[in-house]
């Protein structure tokens, strides 16, 4: 299919895009009332919660609990007779145990002889403690004592003044403390922070909602239904009806935000009317930390920052989906989709995450970010701008990688080709895509927990079991391919004098690491405070060298090139040019170290390490660049302690030039070699079939 | 317009099975106004051949021509000039016919006013004007059937390709179906059918192509396959050519 060489035809795309809103919008039982009720949300929450606030308050006015003094009770009586929480009674003919486990009263107090002349006696006479007696088994009894024990401290501290009065002691106590609010100053930008703890979640998961049964029906719908056939087999060409589904899964996810935002916009009139029947200070208690304000300003922000995050979901879903073949698997797909989307969620939780840093960058995690900034009122128009850019640019990203499910057999009609032909051909997208993912999302979780958990051994442990084991798994024992091939375990064209060359560039690659990551500092605040913070976790002070070397240097060198420029380099498509794999290797290289700081150089060493295993045919060059980039650079870290000269930084640059020189060398060499052999070999068949006839 | 299929192949894996070619060279010509029918047993390979000629899936090597068109170089015109019905084809079910037909109408680049009279005619023809604008999804069995012919031919396809199109049905939908694709050669147009029921390829088609195991073993009108096999009925026309092919094999 063209995908590219062919102007756009929009009516056609409308045609598809028309065809499936109208079929949602029909869907009476899912999409529908998913963007109708999703209005009700917004109130549900800010009404809801306060109206259950409002009845505890109540509960707890109404609901007084039972108290009895065991002795005389003196001023302690008419202290708590004060507090409308408790009532007071009699123990009468009962015993104070007997009361408690009859559940009479809810506690006895016990006031010892002497409490009551605290007020007119020697201040310096020691207080006598009063004792309240509960019934443990109780939840009520338990929360009666620990209500009076609150209230009693501050009969303590009233007592306390009384007796400074009398000892005649001057002392003036700060009576009354007043918040005052200096931030956020525009209040056009900022919402109340009740919508902001929640509103982002809320939107979010809504979207994610507005997605689903779209895009089970896109495709995977349209098989189960036996429609599928019939559409490919009319002149709509495969690209547009992918633009079209996907057109009308994002327009349903965003209606179901919009939806969620408007009822959320409109909660906080109906709260102010709910507040104003409610007594006013039971009003006022709750105004304060229940209020909903969401300034419209702020809505159409939010608004437009959910957008490219319903157009990513609903790509991500519908691939998804495709890959399903029945709807009802294609909903256990789901599931793993969610979960992903709760790991930015999770980050912005964490608080102190804001769009003006290193986030901004992130695709996905920089519109949450935005949109929690937006919220409380931190609003950086230039970092805002920078993440819509990248969201946008993400979403179309992933919306070209996944357009062709819809063109391929293998996933629409469950048509195999045999994984030894799709070896010759290198046609092994879909593993690429479930290789790349599972061990980026075991990055995420597993490595980052056994990193911090066991430190070096975690990293130990992080290059066999997250990056070495799966591609192992995949390739030799799923797939079932030749070893030798997949992993590229020959001998590099060039023979020992490429392998001598690859060794020499590793401290000019170590330079150009360092002198990248410097710009990076400098560009992006913060990320020093990270890269220490790693070096810490990593042990660079504390472990022997022997071992920094061994985990830092060989094992990484042995298992990521493996993975990298054996496995994923092996199945990369055929049709892809050199440059378009190097790129694409060295890029998910960078991304899979899983650091902002640090992706430029290690996607540019991963480019220069592709580039040598695709030149060289061999996986060893690469192993033997990496493991002394690594090397050197825990060596610098630990002995030189980052202080690098004139005179290092001069023997990098030229054994680094000579290492070029002696790998462009051996290479040539060996062609030209290979080539006089061939002609040989060609001029001796010639001769023979002469001979022979 | 006629349709010439030359060698024809695509090839499968299964991991159990290994390589194998679901179609397998199979070659055929259908003239205007004629019935080609694709006979054999369940897994022969019908389906694939047909889906593979209406450019649902690519084939693996081969070549096939409709007129000038060549189906796998230019599939979006050969798409315009041929309609694809199945058993298993199915109805947007919360769209009504109105709606399908004029969908799958503009798809196939028909213009706008001539699809609304083309709609009408159908309507008509078919006999289903009452439930035009029903939703599908509450439509008889029968009448779904109509639908789909009508989505099959609301372009005025040159070619008509019928992948078991009375599988499932009851007798008198079998019936009107069997009308419709005579009517349709009638009309002059090139037919290609595939059936696994031999009365139905005896009392339809004008040549038959038996095929097994994605090779087509012998094709001919019905008194030449005769001739070649010494059978009188198709029945044991097939058997004959089925054992002659194992026994090579």
């Amino acid at each position: 299919m063209n995908w590219q060489s062919r102007s756009i035809d929009f009516a056609q795309i409308k045609l598809v895009f028309v065809k499936e809103m109208l079929e949602g919008i029909r869907d009476y039982r899912s999409l529908l009332p998913m963007i109708v009720f999703s209005i009700f949300i917004g109130p549900l929450f800010t009404i809801g919660v306060p109206i259950i606030a409002a009845g505890q308050v109540q509960h707890e006015l109404n609901e007084r609990f039972v108290v009895a003094f065991e002795t005389s009770p003196g001023p302690v009586a008419g202290y708590l007779k004060g507090h409308n929480e408790f009532r007071l009674v009699s123990l009468g003919e009962l015993s104070k145990e007997q009361a408690l486990s009859e559940k009479k009263v809810d506690a006895v107090i016990f006031v010892p002889d002497g409490f009551s002349d605290l007020l007119s006696v020697d201040v310096k006479k020691p207080i006598p403690t009063l004792s309240i007696y509960y019934d443990g088994k109780y939840a009520r009894a338990a929360s009666c004592a620990a209500r009076l024990r609150s209230v009693l401290e501050y009969y303590k501290e009233y007592v306390v003044k009384q007796r400074l009065k009398l000892a005649n002691i001057a002392l003036s106590a700060p009576e009354t403390v007043f918040p005052f609010v200096v931030a956020p100053t525009n209040k056009m930008f900022a919402a109340s922070p009740f919508v902001q703890s929640m509103l982002v979640l809320i939107l979010v998961f809504q979207a994610f909602m507005g997605v689903i049964y779209p895009s089970l029906d896109a495709i995977t719908g349209e098989r189960e239904r036996g429609t599928l056939e019939a559409l490919l087999s009319t002149p709509v060409r495969r690209s547009h009806l992918f633009i079209g589904k996907l057109a009308a899964i994002t327009i349903s996810s965003f209606a179901v935000v919009l939806s969620t935002l408007t009822g959320f916009y409109l909660s906080q009139f109906i709260q102010i009317k709910y507040f104003s029947f409610l007594p006013a200070t039971l009003a006022s208690q709750l105004n304060s930390p229940l209020s909903v304000a969401l300034p419209l300003p702020c809505v159409i922000l939010v608004a437009l920052m959910m957008l490219p995050l319903c157009l990513s979901m609903a790509a991500a879903a519908m691939a998804l989906a495709t890959f399903a073949r029945t709807v009802q698997q294609a909903q256990a797909y789901m599931l793993p989709l969610m979960l992903i989307t709760t790991i930015p969620l999770s980050v912005m939780a964490l608080g102190e995450v804001h769009i003006d840093g290193p986030c901004a960058f992130v695709p996905f995690l920089n519109s949450i970010v935005a949109m929690d900034d937006s919220l409380s009122g931190r609003i950086s128009p230039f970092y805002m701008l920078v993440a819509a850019f990248i969201s946008a640019a993400f979403a179309l990203t992933l919306c070209t990688v996944v357009a062709p499910v819809v063109d391929r057999e293998d996933i629409l009609f469950g048509i195999e080709e045999s994984p030894t032909r799709r070896f010759s051909e290198h046609n092994f997208g879909r593993e690429l895509f479930f290789l790349s993912s599972t061990v980026f999302l075991l990055m995420f979780y597993l490595s980052q927990i056994l990193v911090l958990k066991h430190h070096l051994l975690g990293m130990a442990l992080t290059q066999l079991l997250v990056i070495l084991l799966p591609g192992l798994i995949l390739a030799l024992f799923w797939l079932k391919l030749p070893t030798r091939a997949v992993l590229r375990l020959y001998m590099p064209k060039g023979g020992i004098l490429t392998l001598i060359g690859a060794l020499m560039l590793a401290p000019l690659s170590v330079l150009l690491a360092g002198l990248l990551a410097t710009l990076f500092t400098r560009l992006v605040p913060g990320s020093a405070a990270l890269s220490k913070l790693m070096e810490e976790y990593m042990g660079l002070n504390t472990q022997p060298l022997w071992l920094l070397l061994l985990v830092l240097g060989v094992m990484p060198a042995v298992c990521e090139e493996l993975l990298f420029r054996g496995v994923i380099l092996s199945l990369m498509p055929k049709r892809f040019s050199t440059m378009r794999r190097v790129l694409t290797v060295g890029g998910m290289f960078g991304a899979f170290h899983m650091s902002l700081l640090r992706f430029l150089p290690t996607g540019l060493l991963g480019c220069v390490l592709t580039f040598l295993a695709i030149r060289t045919g061999s996986v060893f060059p690469c192993m033997l660049l990496h493991a002394g980039h690594n090397m050197l650079s825990v060596f610098i870290a630990v002995r030189l302690k980052e202080k690098i000269g004139g005179s290092e930084l001069a023997i990098g640059l030229v054994t680094g030039l000579v290492g070029v020189a002696i790998i462009v060398f051996a290479i040539r060499s060996a062609e030209k070699k290979e080539n006089r052999e061939r002609n040989l070999k060609r001029e001796k068949e010639e001769k023979e079939a002469i001979g022979g006839t | 317009m006629k349709l010439h299929v030359e060698k024809l192949c695509k090839r499968f894996y299964e991991p159990a099975r290994g390589e194998f070619f679901a179609c397998d060279e199979i070659s055929f010509e259908v003239g205007q106004g004629e019935i080609f029918g694709l006979l054999g047993p369940n897994g022969a390979g019908k389906t694939t051949t047909l889906r593979v000629i209406s450019t649902i899936l690519k084939p693996t090597s081969g070549r096939a021509h409709l007129g000038d068109i060549d189906i796998f170089q230019d599939p979006d015109a050969a798409r315009r000039a041929m309609g694809f019905l199945s058993s298993s084809t199915g109805l947007y079910e919360r769209l009504t016919p109105r709606e399908i037909l004029t969908y799958f109408g503009r798809l196939s680049g028909v213009a706008e006013p001539a699809l609304k009279e083309k709609i009408e005619s159908l309507f008509l023809a078919l006999d289903f004007k009452q439930f035009a604008d029903a939703r599908c999804g509450k439509l008889s069995q029968g009448t779904k059937q109509k639908v789909s012919i009508a989505r099959a031919i609301i372009h005025d396809p040159k070619l008509m390709i019928f992948d078991e199109p009375s599988t499932g049905l009851d007798v008198l939908a079998t019936q009107s179906m069997h009308e419709f694709i005579k009517q349709a050669k009638g009309e002059g147009k090139c037919i290609v059918f595939s059936t696994h029921i031999m009365s139905e390829a005896e009392k339809l088609c004008d040549r038959i192509g038996i095929i097994n195991d994605g090779k087509i073993l012998a094709q001919g009108t019905l008194s030449e396959l005769r001739e070649l096999t010494g059978e009188t009925y198709l029945e044991e026309v097939f058997m004959s050519l089925v054992r002659k092919y194992e026994l090579a094999k």
